[in-house]
């Protein structure tokens, strides 16, 4: 048996040996070619954007950061909102820390935000080179699509930066190397406004004839949006007014009839949908699927976390149907306080009492059993006495919530609208009040909203220019709630250090109001609180879920980010942190 | 099993046939004439063996052509005895002489223990392999200085077992490269039995022959070869029970409500200092503390719940060594299982290992061996062993009385429910085949050609199948049912194939040469590894047939996947030169030269050259009136290593467009193209350079042993991802050549054995130490991540915060206090030191604080690195019987208390009884243990401070082993040799200052996963 064992062993050995020997003999004499190795998956960078297809990838591919930031309780469509007054998110730790001011400028927050915006504006800055390179490869219309897109989304990344950060680095081109992107310097907000919109213009000015129309790509549409809303954000009401303007005498959009249809995935999907200035799809196929419905479900559906819900001050801010708000209607009653309120609210929120998920909704802690869709009593999974982690708020979010994704909670795929006419009509609104140009252009702008078929508010008359700003600041806050505009808004109305001063609250955990002192509000129809007075009543209090504490001195903008301030002192930091 | 004891029958009877005639008695004693017991007997060649009685006596029969009969006892150096005209052989035994002329593995080779220049300890197979231990890394712990073992999980083959060799020496990758007869692997790649011997290769000198791979110290296995003359036939098997070494404890369902309310009322605390309301009541607190339907009053605690207190293990080792002048093999199969302490949950692992040689003529010399391995892994509780139960506070109920699974706080299903009912599995199965031929050339006396070609190919699969889980109502025992949310997370299944090949080629040739008093070694070598990685994923979602849990079962809408390939190579040109001088002066140079495909061309190669010399003091002629000094060795080196393993990625130099930013346009995909990662091509290796001096002595005849060394390791060109300015468009930190480590420390090992007539004794302790230091990094800002900074002049991720200086006492002392700290304060709120932050007269020194608590008050806190690490290893022997004692510790290193350890309710989280020590205004204890309570209003007490830092020295009894070996008369049948039972401990008794729930090995990350285990094992080896 050894033997035969070493004859196999013999015979191949023989043969491997020479192998072998060859081999190592080639190696021997050869060179860094032998040990060169290279991606087996992906193109190298130099020789890429050489044809339409691959600038046409690029293009697109500036896209992927109009959403910014990578924590998914403040990626914009969950609730940038979730910094204001408005919206409560529980567990939110830098939403909450940013209204408590604990937080300083080596949070990692602010750098990923700033990266994910110059991550947008370095592609834009490199498509711009490559498509001016590709030029003749590329027929013309697609070389104006492509340049229109492009510098409406430099401009977009601009005007995020600029809202938060104030003045920033403004590039235009590439940075190739390293010691150039540490030479660089900041640049006066208002200079970079204007580079801002120059770049609208521009891309006005090339998409003006295009007729592209897919849900998702700026639009001649978009660029002038924006550069109304980049203007009201600067309280630049002239440029403002005229954008909107602009926007409005094209007569490409129009209000729709429902308001509570328009955040529907039908009319959100649907080409048909005259509202929509930029809306944003996602899909899990696209890696940018949200988890949304995670967020804003009830406890009743399994694996929701009410974490997203809508704050008991943004409830005291829908007016009666009168147009009064709830300390001076004579509708509102304490012991029926959703009734007889601007549609929206119902439109908006899920209010206890409400059919929703096939149960009445309510989250009362003396409710621990509830009816559901047969009218069978069944355990209360959104009662207090269930979970303390039901709705803090006692409420939820009913704008964009879609059934569909109960059962896979983390793949919503529901598009969202980041700017509608609505928003246009309220900023030509507002710019027009604050240039004090109150005409009849400007109450018809707020008239429409305010008139959509489903909503119906009555009609606003001309008023004192306070009297018009209350109206349309509270208008502003209940057509566009939960859109992401609510922070930028107080902070460009110096309203922060007012209203992230007062206590965010939930509503009382019994329910009972006509128990507790009537709300009060302010000039601009903020509601305001006498908190000491609820605190004495343990238990069957209002909840306090925040006590704000924002520094006027320094929350107005955002720190330069640690890294980034080491890297290149000369960017100097901002008052205060 | 049923195979391999089938097997096991085949080979005792294979071996009864060898059995035959001839007797031979005789007495064996020492030089003073005391009989030795419990000495073997065995006839070389032959498995013919006994032991001497109480007398020294023994009785063998043994084949009639056996000429030699071989005489070994511990402690003793065996002797072989010509019984070819014999009947009777009394045999004088000599204490065996302090292991000079034992050869231990170095770098390509092996070296006369005495002729060594650099540092490097051999561990002898066996002594591992009587730890019991399933992994081989585990058999390590302890046994050498300057080696330190460490793991972070009991969950079986998910020890997370990490080896340091004299500290850390880099920012990235620390381990060591291990290599199992010359290919490198996992060091859990090897059966603890299949072992001969394992070299650890400590300094640069030792190690730099393999240059770039070496910066982490290098760990040569041996593993068992067929011999010449022998058949043996070797089973060991044991059976062993494991428990849980610390589990944390939740707070009871009333002192859960009344820490959560005491909570609730502080976090909504007015600005006149009046508690908020409360959440529960002592009302509903006294109800539930004292109802008797736990059913409805909840009274859990799911963590002890669910975990088991036992699991058991088994292991069994097969081994059969065949050899003669031309063929020589050994083959081993060996089966590790091991139950986890939870259901659906164990590791099994079978390993097959066959060495062959055969001598074709007096040049030639050629082999194949053969491993394979196959590791299976169920795993119940891939995610949440821990954290999902301490997001269980005690008030939910884990299972009623008729068996329904409760709900978590949410409503849904809980992790014990997950774990029990196996709705989230995850199994892995890891194949590997290696296989090595070999040749060795002897063309004339003292020159050798080795050539070998190792292709190893390994295959790692896992799935995780999700299945759709059902929320019970307890009374009906149906899933709760509503129009929707009538389940939670919908079934999804993942699976994923990795395979990796890699090819090794090596190529060495050795002359070495005696003239005279002079000894010369050469060698030179080369060697080209290639290593293809390829990997694919596949995800379905939605299956109604939950029973099958293969990708087919589920539905294809909104299946995904994806794959990739990578590759890389190395080549090598080596070379060493050895000098001796009369044995006493010894010299050695090695240089490396290594190219990688890792760096850009231009980059690619780098020189690692080291120099090491001796002199062995003791051989010279003044020192031989010393003549109680055995030996005696002074030893210096040199030398330089490179080390590659930071780069986290193949192609670090390439700049490359990432093809998969898609966006959705018109509700359709869109593909996307934006390079994503930016490149740096200037970079290369990171190297290290390492001095060592040492002193070896030897007295008594070997009787007291002494080792120490002393050495520096400077690393430089760190490899480091470095923050480059925002503003370029990418989000990444690119690798960059910038950092300097520096670790300066010294091992000292001690041993003495001792022979009394029947007893036996060696005591070995070691003890090591390494102070570490970053030097450079790259003009960094210190990099703080989460308690720990890397800053220069700290040690790498030493703990950083603030100085904590007590609780306030009082709510209105905690308003009045003038520096700014973090959110609203109260009594019971952690005061920290507000550090000299600003410099008012220019003079350079901070000499004022700036009356607010930011991140430049924060300081180094402590040092996360173990220092001290020391083991104490007794070995005693009488007659049959024999006891190992094996204590193992570290006597400086901090830890840090964090997550829900320090944060009860976070995230929902319970409460455990620690917490019940906590600062309230009805205890105000200034030496609670937590400060007061909150639910989430903790940004003051979480800061990063000195409050939570906590001394991580321990001291650990890590093995006790006793073991008994029958005496050869009671072997009738003679055809086996001998018989040893054993049991063993592992760890068994620690001291140390954690808190429950966290062990010292991990000192800082609270447990989510499987706590170490507690092991006992009995068991039988058997020879024939």
């Amino acid at each position: 048996m050894n033997l035969f064992i070493a004859d196999l062993i013999d015979n191949t050995m023989k043969k491997n040996l020479i192998y072998i020997c060859l081999m190592a003999l080639l190696l021997v004499t050869g060179c860094d070619s032998v040990i060169e190795r290279y991606p087996l998956d992906v193109p190298s960078a130099e020789t890429f954007y050489t044809n339409e297809t691959e600038v046409q990838g690029g293009v697109n591919a500036c896209y992927s950061f109009v959403v910014a930031g990578d924590n998914r309780y403040l990626v914009p469509e969950y609730s940038w909102d979730g910094l204001s007054d408005v919206v409560f998110i529980r567990g939110g730790g830098f939403a909450q820390d940013n209204m408590m001011s604990t937080l300083d400028f080596k949070n990692g927050y602010f750098r990923t935000l700033w990266l994910a915006i110059y991550q947008g504006i370095g592609r834009c800055n490199l498509m711009l080179e490559k498509i001016e390179a590709n030029k003749d490869k590329i027929a013309a219309d697609k070389v104006k699509q492509f340049q229109g897109e492009v510098y409406f989304l430099r401009a977009y990344y601009y005007l995020r930066l600029t809202n938060m950060f104030g003045d920033v680095v403004y590039l235009d081109k590439p940075v190739t190397s390293v010691a150039d992107g540490k030479a660089v310097t900041r640049m006066a907000k208002a200079e970079v406004l204007k580079k801002i919109y120059a770049d609208f213009d521009k891309s006005a000015e090339l998409l003006i004839t295009s007729t592209v129309k897919t849900l998702g790509r700026a639009t001649w549409g978009t660029a002038m949006s924006y550069k109304a809303r980049a203007a009201l954000q600067n309280n630049d009401w002239a440029v403002a007014a005229a954008a909107a303007k602009s926007v409005i005498d094209s007569k490409k959009y129009s209000i729709m009839p429902s308001y509570a249809a328009l955040f529907t995935e039908a009319v959100l999907k649907s080409a048909t949908n005259t509202e929509q200035i930029l809306t944003q799809g996602h899909l899990v196929t696209a890696n940018n699927a949200t988890i949304f419905t995670q967020n804003t479900s009830p406890r009743s559906v399994a694996g929701g976390t009410t974490v997203i819900v809508p704050t008991q001050n943004m409830l005291d801010s829908y007016l009666c149907i009168d147009g009064l708000d709830i300390s001076k209607s004579p509708l509102y009653l304490k012991t029926k306080p959703y009734d007889k309120r601007d549609p929206r609210l119902r439109y908006s929120f899920v209010l206890p009492g409400d059919m929703w998920n096939g149960f009445i909704y309510d989250t009362r802690k003396d409710k621990p059993t509830t009816l559901n869709l047969a009218g069978a009593t069944v355990k209360n999974l959104d009662s207090y006495n269930s979970t303390e982690f039901t709705s803090f708020t006692g409420y939820l979010v009913r704008k964009y919530y879609d059934f569909q994704y109960v059962s896979k909670l983390t793949q919503c795929e529901t598009p969202f609208m980041l700017c509608r006419y609505a928003e246009v009509l309220l900023t030509y609104a507002e710019a027009k009040i604050e240039l004090n140009q109150i005409d009849a252009d400007c109450l018809s702008a707020i008239n429409l909203v305010r008139g959509r078929a489903d909503v119906n508010m009555p009609a606003v008359t001309a008023g004192s220019q306070a009297e018009m700003r209350r109206i349309v600041r509270t208008e502003r806050k209940v057509e566009l709630w939960n859109e992401n505009l609510r922070y930028q808004d107080l902070l460009r109305w110096k309203r922060a250090e007012v209203l992230l001063s007062r206590p965010i609250l939930g509503r009382p955990v019994l329910g009972e109001f006509d128990k507790y002192p009537s709300v009060s509000f302010d000039e601009f129809g903020d509601p305001v609180y006498d908190v000491a007075s609820y605190v004495a009543h343990p238990s069957t209090d209002y909840r306090v879920l925040i006590l704000t504490n924002f520094n006027k001195n320094r929350d107005y903008l955002w720190p330069i980010p640690e890294t980034e301030l080491s890297l290149n002192p000369g960017l100097g930091q901002n008052p205060g942190w | 099993m049923k195979k391999i004891i089938l097997l096991f029958c085949l080979i005792i009877s294979f071996s009864v046939i060898f059995a035959q005639q001839k007797s031979v008695t005789g007495r064996v004693t020492d030089e003073a004439n005391d009989p030795v017991p419990g000495a073997t007997v065995i006839a070389k060649g032959t498995t013919s063996g006994t032991v001497t009685d109480a007398d020294g006596n023994y009785k063998i029969k043994i084949s009639e052509t056996s000429k030699i009969l071989t005489i070994s006892f511990i402690g003793f150096e065996p002797q072989d005895v010509n019984i070819s005209d014999k009947s009777i052989a009394d045999v004088k035994l000599k204490l065996s002489s302090i292991g000079l002329e034992e050869v231990v593995a170095v770098g390509y080779g092996t070296q006369k223990k005495a002729n060594l220049t650099g540092s490097v300890q051999s561990v002898k197979g066996e002594t591992l392999a009587k730890r019991s231990t399933i992994q081989t890394s585990q058999a390590l712990q302890g046994m050498a200085a300057g080696v330190t073992v460490t793991s972070n999980s009991g969950k079986p083959g998910k020890e997370g077992t990490s080896i340091r060799i004299r500290g850390i020496g880099t920012l990235n990758d620390n381990n060591p490269l291990v290599l199992i007869d010359g290919v490198s692997s996992s060091i859990d790649a090897i059966d603890p039995n299949d072992i001969e011997n394992m070299s650890i290769l400590k300094d640069a000198a030792s190690a730099s022959i393999y240059g770039s791979r070496a910066a982490n110290g290098v760990i040569l296995i041996t593993t068992k070869r067929g011999k010449t003359d022998n058949v043996s036939v070797t089973y060991k098997g044991s059976v062993g029970i494991t428990t849980l070494l610390t589990i944390p404890k939740n707070a009871s369902a009333w002192d859960y409500m009344a820490l959560y309310d005491e909570a609730n009322g502080n976090d909504l605390r007015n600005d006149l200092g009046v508690p908020g309301g409360y959440i529960y009541g002592p009302d509903k607190i006294n109800a539930w503390k004292s109802a008797t339907d736990r059913d409805a009053y909840p009274n859990s605690d799911m963590i002890r719940e669910a975990w088991k207190k036992k699991a058991y293990q088994t292991q069994h080792y097969l081994g059969f060594a065949v050899g003669n002048e031309k063929f020589r093999s050994n083959t081993s199969i060996n089966y590790s299982g091991q139950d986890a302490h939870m259901p659906n949950s164990d590791y099994k692992r079978y390993g097959v290992r066959s060495n062959n040689s055969y001598t074709m003529n007096k040049f030639v010399e050629v082999g194949f061996d053969l491993s394979i391995r196959n590791t299976t892994i169920r795993d119940a509780a891939p995610n949440d062993e821990i954290q999902g139960m301490m997001r269980q506070p005690a008030i939910y109920q884990t299972r009623y009385s008729n068996g329904i699974w409760g709900a978590t706080y949410g409503g849904t299903p809980h992790t014990m429910q997950f774990i029990y009912d196996g709705l989230n599995m995850r199994y892995e199965d890891y194949q590997e085949t290696l296989a090595k031929i070999y040749a060795k050339i002897t063309p004339f006396k003292g020159m050798q050609l080795d050539f070998s070609y190792t292709p190893k190919v390994s295959m790692d699969n896992y799935k995780n199948v999700n299945k759709t889980t059902y929320v019970y109502d307890y009374k009906t025992g149906l899933p709760v049912v509503g129009p929707i949310g009538l389940v939670t997370n919908f079934a999804n299944m993942t699976e994923r194939r990795d395979k990796t090949r890699e090819d090794d080629i090596n190529i060495l040739a050795t002359y070495n040469k005696s003239l005279g008093k002079h000894d010369i070694g050469i060698l030179g070598g080369f060697q080209y590894l290639t290593n293809l990685y390829n990997t694919m994923q596949a995800y379905r979602q939605v299956n109604n047939f939950q029973q099958f849990e293969e990708i087919n079962a589920y539905d294809p809408t909104g299946m995904t996947n994806s794959g990739y390939s990578n590759e890389w190579a190395l080549m090598s040109y080596f070379g060493r030169l050895n000098y001796a001088y009369a044995g006493k002066y010894l010299l050695e140079a090695n240089v490396r030269y290594d190219g990688s495909s890792r760096f850009a061309n231009g980059y690619k190669w780098g020189v690692f050259p080291s120099f090491s010399g001796a002199w062995r003091f003791s051989s010279e002629n003044f020192m031989q009136q010393f003549n109680w000094l055995s030996n005696g060795k002074l030893r210096a080196s040199w030398g330089e290593l490179g080390n590659q393993a930071g780069l986290g990625s193949n192609y670090p130099f390439a700049l490359t467009v990432a093809t998969n930013q898609y966006n959705v346009f018109g509700g359709v995909l869109n593909p996307g193209y934006a390079p994503v990662n930016y490149a740096l091509t200037d970079i290369t290796w990171e190297s290290t350079r390492m001095i060592d001096f040492g002193l070896d002595l030897s007295f008594f005849k070997g009787k007291l042993d002494a080792t120490f060394d002393w050495y520096k390791k400077d690393t430089r060109d760190i490899l480091l991802n470095i923050a480059i300015p925002g503003v370029m468009g990418y989000a990444n930190s690119p690798k960059q050549n910038a950092g300097s480590v520096e670790n300066k420390g010294w091992d000292l090992s001690l041993s003495h054995n001792n022979t009394m007539g029947k007893f036996y004794y060696k005591v070995t302790g070691i003890i090591s130490d390494v102070q570490n230091k970053i030097t450079n990094l790259g003009g960094l800002a210190p990099q703080v991540s989460g308690v720990h900074v890397k800053q220069v002049g700290s040690p790498i991720d030493a703990i950083y915060g603030l100085q904590a200086d007590g609780f306030f006492s009082s709510f209105a002392e905690a308003r009045a206090y003038p520096v700014a700290q973090y959110g609203k304060l109260q009594g019971g709120d952690i005061r920290y030191i507000d550090q000299l932050t600003i410099d008012t007269d220019g003079d350079g020194i901070m000499d004022a604080a700036d009356n607010k608590l930011t991140g430049t008050d924060r300081v180094v806190l402590g040092n996360p690195i173990p220092r001290y690490t020391y083991s104490l290893d007794v070995y005693a022997s009488y007659k049959g019987f024999d006891l190992t004692l094996f204590f193992q510790g570290v006597g400086k290193r901090d830890g840090y208390v964090s997550g829900w350890l320090s944060y009860p309710f976070q995230n929902a989280s319970t409460a455990l009884v620690q917490h019940l020590d906590r600062w309230s205004e009805a205890n105000p204890n200034p030496n609670a243990a937590y400060p007061r309570l909150s639910i989430n209003q903790q940004s003051n007490n979480l800061q990063p401070s000195s409050f939570w830092q906590i001394s991580a020295a321990y001291a650990r009894l890590k093995n006790v082993q006793l073991g008994y070996t029958l005496p050869s008369q009671l072997l009738k049948n003679k055809s086996i040799s001998s018989v040893r039972f054993f049991a063993s401990g592992t760890n068994l008794f620690t001291m140390s200052n954690m808190p429950l729930g966290m062990d010292p090995e991990s000192p800082e990350t609270v447990q989510n996963s499987t706590p170490l285990l507690s092991t006992y094992t009995f068991g039988v080896e058997v020879k024939f």
